[in-house]
């Protein structure tokens, strides 16, 4: 959460997307509210498997996996290290 | 030679320029009452068209419920910001990816309501996660 109101939130070029792994909407109703999440989040009834899963994984995505993609869904790197490093290069231009 | 590049350039202007869609309207009251116009404006209670090259400013109420809805559509376009992708919501929409971010909800209180993105970044973060 830290990290997303520091870096994302106010990031222009930058969105931050949960993919909920939850498939019971209550689970994930619940966690939202118990770690006050802001961002936009996809329901795990909501998920387009062949755009956000299959291109990105082989079988089910870990929790928690992190991707910076652009905005075709293109994938830039992979997990979360580089992504938030990829976001302070960013920052820094 | 020159002839053909003038031909290029002049293709390429109108390219540019981008030629407004003439598109069919058709009467609220009579769906057999149609006519051919380019969209120019409207303040969502009036619309402005382009026909035969005269302008013709009417009420919205007198064209069919689909031609109130594009023009509604049309207005909400000229709404929209463009983000630093380059894309509006709009033109994101269309794309795979975009639709399949179109589902994108916030929590707001007990309830997950919908959320568009109102500008399309550069770049996003997809955090695949969940409550176990």
């Amino acid at each position: 959460m830290e990290s997303y109101n520091e870096k994302i939130a106010p990031h222009p070029e930058v969105e931050f997307v949960h993919i909920s792994l939850d498939l019971e909407k209550s689970a994930a109703v619940g966690w939202a509210k118990k770690a006050k999440m802001t961002w936009p989040t996809i329901l795990f009834s909501d998920h387009d498997q062949e755009v956000l899963t299959t291109p990105y994984f082989d079988g089910d995505p870990e929790a928690p996996s992190y991707l910076l993609v652009d905005a075709t869904g293109k994938i830039i790197v992979r997990d979360k290290t580089h992504a938030f490093a990829k976001i302070n290069i960013l920052e820094e231009k | 030679m020159a002839m053909k590049r003038i031909i290029i350039t002049a293709s390429c202007l109108l390219a540019t320029l981008g030629l407004a869609e003439v598109r069919t309207w058709t009467s609220a009251t009579d769906p057999s009452k149609t006519f051919e116009a380019e969209f120019k404006k409207s303040d969502g209670k009036t619309v402005t068209v382009l026909r035969n090259r005269h302008t013709q400013k009417f009420k919205l109420s007198l064209l069919s419920k689909e031609d109130q809805e594009w023009v509604k559509a049309e207005m909400a376009k000229g709404d929209e910001k463009v983000g630093t992708s380059g894309l509006s919501p709009s033109e994101f929409a269309e794309t795979d990816f975009g639709k399949a971010l179109k589902k994108v909800q916030k929590i707001d209180g007990k309830k997950y309501k919908k959320a568009g993105l109102e500008e399309v970044p550069k770049f996003f973060i997809l955090y695949y996660s969940a409550s176990w």
